[in-house]
């Protein structure tokens, strides 16, 4: 039995893939916490499709995924921020239009000049397959820069988030606050994209700071249990997914899933605690 | 808290001369003047879409005027409390999270020292000790609107703005609330805030400005609100009352039916 629970740790590409899955989750759960409170849980679904189309673009043209889904990514990030202060549109349609349109342009690129093959599929559901060293050396430096944004403009990211107005008013310069917020989604999702698929990306996103939010009222507790969690699933995941032969991101999103029932039927919200009472 | 009168040289805080605010082609205020003194408590009061929330983004520096200018007296700290009701209660912050917000200077998450004393203070002087760290949505109507306070008063504002502090509040705590801000007042802090609540205006604060996209009147509490002045500013005919030596305001009921509703009996006949 451990033996068998040991045996993919043999594989180089498998230790690769479950280092970029734990960091993966990891990353997701702390950015995704920023997202959730927000109510914006549309845009890592949104997100991660617009970047789709960057993905097929850097296909086509042959540069490296993370070069031409990067700058893809970032630049849908910023049409959407940008979109959204022009009034009377709002969040969620700003994100509808510049995604939807990101990622339909991806599909079109695939079907005139891609090829709908296995690294197909790989970018919608994730794949463990491929996950070279330099995937692990990338999330790995994505990871240390967004924990010391996340750290150091701690306050600053918090007050944007919480009271925008406010936090204007105090001086801060809340526009380029969410530019920054919107480029590290975008890049967190870009390097997380090989393992957990476009399709799935947003469960990383939103289970973990879910689990997180019924677990804590404290923003500071949420982004570590956040991360905790959503590394968790990341490291369970991956390897139930090499034991049941299915691709990475269904693994990982299934364990995150299972873990939000079990917590939430342990933590029901504090409304039904009193109703029952 | 420092009294900003102190060294000022008589410099008013706030000097807004001729502004002009537009939005989609709408005018917002038109030529809008206004002076805020130091240690003033001021009540800026009108009907709703007269500007008043938009004349304290100007103050704040949120929105830029179109026409005009907006001074502020050099090195002026603004504390500025937000409406209540548009405040996501369920968002993850303790009472201690969201008061350290306002100390922009320091950007990590862990306070100081100094911070943590600042923080206790302003707790134990708004009567929030204890409630450090319970959830913001824990807290009652009351401390909810303390806190946002206490938040605004650890930047030791010159300057308190409030927007709309006494909406949806009860009869108590729009009391308490507004002892609260006569006492900052006292201590040094002016003090600017918009309200529907004229009553609570006619009793508490000293002086006023009545607004209609632009100033119709300004100054001493008594002699501003008159009828002919509230008539001005809201469109409507309102009778202004003296009893027991407070000024009360009331709607002038309306010259051709009851204010509560058609008359019964006339109803009664034209049934017969």
């Amino acid at each position: 039995m451990i033996d068998e629970l040991l045996r993919p740790f043999a594989f180089e590409f498998f230790r690769n893939g479950l280092i970029v899955a734990t960091l993966a989750g990891a990353l997701c759960g702390l950015v995704g916490v920023y997202i959730v409170v927000r109510g914006m849980s549309y845009l890592a679904h949104g997100l991660s499709h617009a970047i789709f189309g960057g993905f097929a673009a850097s296909a086509l043209l042959g540069v490296s995924f993370l070069l031409g889904a990067g700058v893809w990514g970032i630049a849908s990030a910023l049409a959407i921020t940008s979109v959204t202060r022009r009034r009377p549109i709002g969040a969620d349609a700003a994100i509808g239009v510049v995604t939807t349109a990101s990622f339909a342009l991806g599909l079109i690129l695939f079907a005139l000049f891609g090829h709908s093959g296995a690294s197909f599929d790989a970018a919608l559901f994730g794949s463990v397959l491929g996950v070279s060293l330099t995937s692990v050396i990338v999330i790995a430096i994505v990871s240390v820069l967004v924990v010391a944004i996340v750290s150091f403009a701690y306050r600053p990211l918090l007050f944007t988030t919480f009271d925008p107005e406010v936090a204007a008013a105090s001086g801060l310069r809340t526009t380029r606050i969410e530019a920054l917020l919107m480029v590290v989604f975008a890049i967190s999702i870009l390097v997380s994209m090989q393992v957990l698929g476009v399709t799935l990306i947003a469960a990383a996103l939103v289970i973990p700071p879910t689990i997180a939010r019924l677990l804590t009222s404290s923003f500071s507790q949420m982004l570590i249990l956040s991360s905790a969690i959503g590394a968790t699933c990341g490291f369970i995941g991956m390897n139930l997914s090499y034991h049941l032969d299915v691709q990475s991101g269904p693994g990982i999103v299934i364990v995150a899933a299972c873990a939000f029932l079990v917590v939430y039927a342990i933590k029901r919200p504090i409304g039904m605690q009193r109703a029952a009472a | 808290m420092s009294n900003p009168t102190d060294n000022n040289g008589g410099q008013p805080l706030v000097q807004i001369q001729g502004l002009g605010l537009s939005h989609d082609r709408q005018p917002i205020l038109e030529d809008v003047n206004l002076i805020v003194e130091a240690g003033d408590l001021l009540g800026i009061v009108g009907p709703s879409g007269a500007g008043k929330t938009t004349l304290l983004r100007t103050i704040t520096g949120t929105l830029g005027p179109d026409k005009g200018s907006v001074a502020l007296r050099s090195g002026l700290q603004i504390g500025y409390v937000p409406q209540v009701e548009s405040v996501n209660w369920n968002f993850p912050v303790t009472v201690r999270q969201c008061i350290l917000m306002a100390r922009t200077s320091r950007r990590f998450a862990w306070p100081t020292n100094a911070e943590k004393a600042a923080v206790s203070e302003v707790l134990a002087r708004l009567g929030l000790d204890g409630l450090a760290d319970r959830h913001i949505g824990d807290l009652s109507g009351g401390q909810q609107q303390r806190v946002f306070i206490a938040r605004a008063l650890l930047r030791s504002p010159d300057l308190l703005l409030l927007d709309e502090p006494t909406s949806g509040v009860d009869v108590a705590l729009r009391h308490e609330l507004l002892h609260l801000l006569e006492e900052l007042r006292s201590e040094g802090t002016s003090i600017v805030l918009t309200t529907h609540d004229l009553n609570g205006v006619a009793t508490h604060l000293p002086t006023v400005a009545c607004i209609n996209r632009t100033i119709i009147a300004h100054g001493p509490t008594r002699s501003v609100l008159n009828s002919q002045t509230l008539e001005a500013t809201y469109g409507a005919s309102m009778q202004v009352l003296e009893h027991a030596g407070m000024r009360l305001i009331v709607d002038s009921p309306h010259h051709t039916h009851s204010p509560f509703g058609p008359d019964p009996d006339a109803l009664l006949e034209r049934a017969e």
